[in-house]
């Protein structure tokens, strides 16, 4: 299967947080913070990483989840461990 | 504590051990007292969370299940060193309330696998940041030289915890 590009990921990535912060997928942007722009609470992030991990086919563990900050790095984190699972 | 209750605990522990000094008395003060304060604090923590209908015993029944595998009945009973039947009875309730799914083999529909659903997986996921926390915390006022004390103490704990339980457990058997 070929390797998702950066504007997919993204476009999972704010599908999956336009979900649980209630908000239109189009106002999610690479620079938001996660916790502080877009109110994800522990649970939401968690719910994040288990869309993540359903979608990608990866393992994500707390710490690296935690370690999280922006969408931007969410995406940075998805395409560097599929790149490194190539 | 009863006579007898004194005489099995001498026999486990030597004698002398109901006869505590001040400081003996603090050390076990302070040991049923972080035991304790850590299970009420876990149970209260889960009440008040987003998966209230959980007790601590269930909470560590999904950890011993575990985030990814999807063991056998038995492997998960050997790694929560409970009996299968035990754990029959948890995992019926787990899988009412949403936290386990049962899968049968693909290769061997004889066997059953037990497997966190989504719900499970969150529950395990904040049960284990909030021992992170603890963790934390506990190290947070400490320097490297500290931590390492702390950590050859607890070690020392354990082994000698550990090395009780299986004198009782054969004791028992």
């Amino acid at each position: 299967m070929p390797e998702p590009t950066r504007s997919e990921v993204l476009n999972e990535i704010s599908a999956s947080i336009a979900r649980l912060s209630n908000l239109p997928e189009s106002e999610i942007t690479e620079g938001q913070l996660l916790v502080v722009d877009l109110k994800l609470d522990s649970l939401a992030i968690y719910e994040l990483v288990v869309d993540l991990e359903e979608r990608f086919g990866m393992q994500i563990s707390n710490e690296d989840a935690e370690g999280l900050e922006t969408v931007g790095e969410a995406v940075d984190y998805v395409l560097m461990r599929l790149s490194a699972a190539q | 504590m009863t006579m007898n209750e004194i005489l099995v605990y001498q026999s486990i522990f030597g004698e002398g051990a109901s006869e505590m000094d001040d400081q003996k008395s603090h050390v076990n003060d302070l040991l049923l007292e972080i035991f304790e304060n850590i299970l009420v604090t876990e149970q209260k923590a889960l009440r008040r969370g987003s998966f209230s209908d959980l007790s601590i015993a269930e909470m560590h029944t999904l950890e011993g299940i575990g985030l990814y595998d999807a063991h056998t009945m038995s492997e998960t009973a050997a790694r929560l060193e409970i009996t299968t039947g035990t754990l029959t009875v948890a995992v019926d309730k787990l899988v009412r309330k949403g936290y386990v799914e049962r899968l049968r083999d693909e290769a061997d529909r004889r066997i059953v696998r037990v497997k966190l659903t989504r719900k499970g997986k969150l529950a395990y996921r904040l049960h284990t940041k909030f021992h992170t926390l603890l963790v934390e915390r506990l190290l947070l006022p400490l320097d490297e030289t500290g931590k390492k004390t702390l950590i050859r103490t607890l070690e020392t704990i354990d082994g000698f915890v550990r090395e009780q339980y299986r004198r009782y457990n054969i004791t028992e058997d």
